[in-house]
C-alpha cells in the first residue's frame, strides 16, 4: 500500500519530464524554421542593385512602377511662386512683338505672377500696353519711365516685386525668387548685374534686366519722378543710367546679387555665345572685382541671360526645363535664409516728405500691428507679417 | 490515466515556454544583436537611388568613344571633348591622321580629305575591335562637333544585350530597305556588332566594298550585310534623342525647310525636345563648355522630381522579338523622299 502512492507520483514526474522536454524540442525547431525563412529573405534583398549582365543570370532586376510622365506637383517653388510675387514688365516694340515678344510669353514669361509688354501699340495675342511715348532707343529713358508709372498705377498692390526685363533677355524665375526670398520688399532696395560707371553708387546693367522691391518702386514714382532735380524727365538718355541715377537720389540700395563665390547672377550677356570667357566689353564695366581664382564668368544659381534671340529661348527652355540626366539632380532646396534687414546709406531727404510717403505707403498696405517707424531715432523696425 | 496525459499536457506547455523565456532573455542581453538585424532588415528594404545606379551604370554599360577629328582640331575641339563629355566615356580614343599622345588621338595612316572618311572610319573600326573589341560592350562614334550625353545614352542601351547585334542612332532612310544611322549625331554599335563588322564584313567587296561613299551610309550598309539590327532610339512619345542638327535647329519643333524631314526615317514629331535627349550635333568650340554649364552645374531652386529606376532588361526572348520586329520595319515617314539618291 506504501509502494502504490510513490509509483503514482514517479510516473506524474515522468510525464511532467517527458512533456517539458518534447516542448522544449518543439519551440527550438520553431525558432530555426522562423530564422531560416528571415536569413533567406535577407539574402535575396542584400543588394539594390539589379544583378551584373556579367554573370550569366539574365534576371532582370527588380522595377519599381513607371513614375508617371507628370512630375508630382512641385511644392517648394509653388510656395515661392504664392510667397514672392514678380511682376514681369518687359519692354518690346511693335515690330518685336512677334519676332521676340511672343516667345517670352511662350517660355519663361509664363513662370512670372504677372506679364505685361511694354510696347506702344496695344496687341491682345501678346498683351502688350499701349505707352504713350516714341519708339527709338533714344526714347528708352522716356518709355521706361512711362512704364513704370504704368506699373504702379495699375498693379502696385498685388506684387512684391517688378521685374524689368528687355524681349531679348531670358530669366530662370525659379532663381530670382529664391534670390528675392533673402530680402525684404519693404526695404528700398532692387538688384540685377550693378555697373560703375556715370552713376557714384552704381546703376544696373538694362540688358541683363533688373528688380525693384516694392518699396523702391514706391519712392521712385512718389519722391522721384515729381521731382526733376532727382530724376531727369528729358526725352533722352540711357535708360539704365538714368533709373540708377533716380533711386540712388531716393535712398534706394542698389544691392549685391552675386552668389557666394562673388560670381554675377544676372548676365548681361549669354553663355549660348560667350561661355566661360565673357565679351571684353563686360569686365571694365562691372562694379565689383571678380574673384581671382575663377575662370567662370556666371553663377551656378544664374538667373538671367541677355542677347538672346527667339530661337536661343527655347534652347534654354529645352535645357533648363525638360531634358533630364539619368542621375543628375539639378534642383536646389532649401531656400536661403532671409538676411537681417540693414539699411547701409544714411537718408538725406527731408523728414516730412519721407514720413508722408511712408504713411501713404502703410495705408495702401492694409496690415494688421504695422509698426510706424521713427527716422528720428534711427532705429530701424519691421513690418509684421 | 487521466493524469498521466494531463502531465505530459502541462510538461509540453513549461517546456515551450521555458524556450519563448530563454529565448526573450538572450535577445534583451545582446542588444547589439538586435540593433544589426533592424539595420540590416532597413538596408535591404531599400531601393538605389537614381543617383546610386547611375554610378553603378557607368560600370556596368560600358562604352568606348571613339572621336573623330583632324589635327587642325586636336588642340580646340580635342581639347573640350576631353574636358567635357568625353569624361564621362569609359574609354575615349580620338581617331586622326596625326598622333598625340597627351590628348590621346590616334593616326590611322589616312590622309585627311572629304572623300577619305568612309575609309578612315573603318581603319578606326579595326584599331578599336583589334586592341579594345572584347573589353567594352559599346562603341560609340561621334565627331568632334557633337556632344553626347552619356548618361542618357546608358540609361538607352541597358536594356539590350551587347552580344545582339544591334545599333542605334538617328536613322535615316537612303535606296537600301534598312538605312544607316547619322553621322553627325553619333551612332553606337553592340559589340557583336563591331565583331561582325570587322570579321565578316570589312573583308568582303560584295558586304563592304570599299568607295568614296559617305561614311555613315557605308557603314550603315555594311552593318545591314552582316545582320546588324538598326534599332529604335527614341523614347515614350516617340521624340528623338539623337538629333542631327544642332539644338537651334530641333527646337522647338522639327524643322520643315531643309532636307531633314526628307531624310528622316520615322515620321517626325512635330514638338520636338526628348526628356532623355542623348546627342547634338554642330556643336561649336565654345559650345561645349556651355552645355557643360548649362547640363551640369546650372541649379534651378525647386522640389527635386521624382526618383526614376533603369528600364528592364530585356530576355532573350524578347530581345529575338525585338531584333525581328525592328528588322522589318519600314519608314514611317511620310514626307516626299531626298531627291538626291
Amino acid at each position: 500500500m506504501g509502494v502504490r502512492p510513490n509509483r503514482k507520483r514517479l510516473e506524474l514526474m515522468l510525464m511532467l519530464l517527458i512533456g517539458l522536454a518534447w516542448g522544449i524540442l518543439l519551440s527550438e525547431l520553431m525558432k530555426r524554421t522562423r530564422w531560416q525563412n528571415h536569413a533567406d529573405r535577407l539574402k535575396e534583398e542584400s543588394s539594390p542593385f539589379p544583378s551584373s549582365q556579367r554573370s550569366r543570370n539574365l534576371r532582370t532586376p527588380p522595377t519599381i512602377a513607371p513614375s508617371t510622365t507628370n512630375p508630382p506637383p512641385d511644392i517648394l517653388a509653388a510656395r515661392l511662386f504664392n510667397e514672392t510675387r514678380v511682376l514681369c514688365m518687359v519692354l518690346t516694340s511693335p515690330k518685336t512683338h512677334h519676332t521676340r515678344a511672343i516667345h517670352i510669353k511662350r517660355t519663361w514669361g509664363r513662370r512670372c505672377n504677372k506679364l505685361i509688354f511694354m510696347s506702344t501699340k496695344a496687341d491682345k495675342e501678346l498683351g502688350s500696353v499701349a505707352l504713350n511715348v516714341r519708339e527709338g532707343y533714344s526714347n528708352l529713358w522716356p518709355k521706361t519711365r512711362a512704364a513704370l508709372q504704368y506699373v504702379y498705377k495699375h498693379h502696385f498692390q498685388k506684387y512684391d516685386w517688378f521685374l524689368k526685363a528687355d524681349d531679348d533677355t531670358y530669366f530662370i524665375m525659379e532663381n530670382l525668387r529664391a534670390f528675392l526670398h533673402a530680402h525684404n520688399f519693404r526695404e528700398p532696395v532692387y538688384f540685377g548685374n550693378k555697373f560703375r560707371q556715370h552713376v557714384k553708387e552704381g546703376y544696373m546693367s538694362g540688358g541683363a534686366g533688373y528688380v525693384l522691391s516694392k518699396m523702391a518702386l514706391h519712392r521712385l514714382i512718389k519722391l522721384g519722378f515729381s521731382n526733376s532735380s532727382i530724376c531727369t524727365n528729358r526725352n533722352y538718355g540711357y535708360e539704365d543710367v538714368e533709373l540708377g541715377r533716380c533711386l540712388a537720389g531716393v535712398g534706394v540700395v542698389g544691392g549685391d546679387s552675386r552668389d557666394e563665390q562673388g560670381l554675377s547672377r544676372f548676365i548681361p550677356f549669354s553663355p549660348l555665345h560667350w561661355y566661360p570667357q565673357p565679351p571684353d566689353w563686360y569686365q571694365p564695366l562691372l562694379y565689383y572685382t571678380s574673384p581671382d581664382n575663377s575662370s567662370d564668368c556666371c553663377s551656378n544659381t544664374a538667373i538671367s541671360f541677355h542677347y538672346n534671340n527667339a530661337q536661343e529661348f527655347y534652347v534654354l527652355e529645352y535645357i533648363i526645363y525638360k531634358l533630364r540626366i539619368f542621375g543628375i539632380n539639378r534642383e536646389l532646396g532649401p531656400l536661403p535664409k532671409k538676411k537681417a534687414s540693414s539699411r547701409p546709406m544714411s537718408i538725406n531727404l527731408q523728414t516730412t516728405k519721407e514720413e508722408n510717403g511712408h504713411i501713404a505707403l502703410i495705408k495702401m498696405m492694409p496690415r494688421k500691428n504695422v509698426t510706424t517707424p521713427n527716422y528720428r531715432t534711427k532705429t530701424t523696425s519691421k513690418f509684421k507679417k | 490515466m487521466y493524469r498521466n496525459i494531463l502531465c505530459l499536457v502541462l510538461g509540453l506547455i513549461i517546456g515551450i515556454q521555458l524556450t519563448d523565456f530563454l529565448e526573450y532573455f538572450q535577445l534583451t542581453d545582446s542588444q547589439f544583436a538586435s540593433t544589426s538585424i533592424t539595420q540590416l532588415e532597413e538596408g535591404a528594404s531599400q531601393l538605389a537611388t537614381e543617383e546610386e545606379l547611375a554610378l553603378w551604370l557607368h560600370n556596368e554599360t560600358r562604352v568606348l568613344c571613339m572621336v573623330l577629328t583632324l589635327p587642325k582640331n586636336h588642340q580646340s575641339r580635342v581639347r573640350r571633348v576631353k574636358g567635357t563629355w568625353g569624361r564621362r566615356c569609359n574609354k575615349l580614343i580620338f581617331i586622326s591622321s596625326q598622333e598625340d599622345r597627351e590628348l590621346g588621338v590616334i593616326d590611322v595612316g589616312v590622309p585627311e580629305d572629304r572623300n577619305n572618311l568612309y575609309l578612315k572610319m573603318r581603319k578606326a573600326l579595326e584599331y578599336v575591335y583589334r586592341n579594345h573589341g572584347e573589353d567594352y560592350d559599346w562603341f560609340l562614334k561621334a565627331d568632334d562637333d557633337t556632344f553626347v550625353i552619356m548618361e542618357n545614352l546608358r540609361f538607352l542601351l541597358y536594356p539590350y544585350d551587347p552580344e545582339a547585334a544591334l545599333y542605334f542612332g538617328h536613322r535615316f532612310r537612303t535606296t537600301f530597305p534598312q538605312g544607316y544611322m547619322s553621322g553627325g549625331a553619333g551612332y553606337v554599335m553592340s559589340r557583336d556588332a563591331l565583331r561582325r563588322l570587322n570579321l565578316f564584313a570589312f573583308n568582303n567587296s560584295q558586304f563592304c566594298p570599299i568607295n568614296n561613299n559617305s561614311e555613315d551610309r557605308q557603314i550603315g550598309f555594311c552593318l545591314q550585310n552582316v545582320g546588324v539590327v538598326a534599332g529604335d532610339s527614341r523614347d515614350e512619345e516617340g521624340r528623338d534623342r539623337f538629333l542631327p542638327l544642332s539644338l537651334k535647329f530641333m527646337l522647338p519643333t522639327f524643322p520643315t525647310d531643309n532636307w531633314l524631314p526628307k531624310l528622316t526615317f520615322y515620321e517626325p514629331v512635330n514638338e520636338t525636345g526628348s526628356t532623355s535627349g542623348i546627342s547634338f550635333h554642330y556643336v561649336k568650340i565654345h559650345e561645349f563648355e556651355m552645355y557643360e554649364y548649362l547640363l551640369y552645374r546650372l541649379h534651378i531652386f525647386g522640389t527635386p522630381l521624382s526618383q526614376r529606376t533603369l528600364p528592364p532588361r530585356l530576355g532573350p526572348d524578347e530581345l529575338q522579338n525585338q531584333l525581328n520586329q525592328w528588322a522589318q520595319e519600314n519608314s514611317t515617314n511620310s514626307n516626299a523622299w531626298l531627291k538626291q539618291e
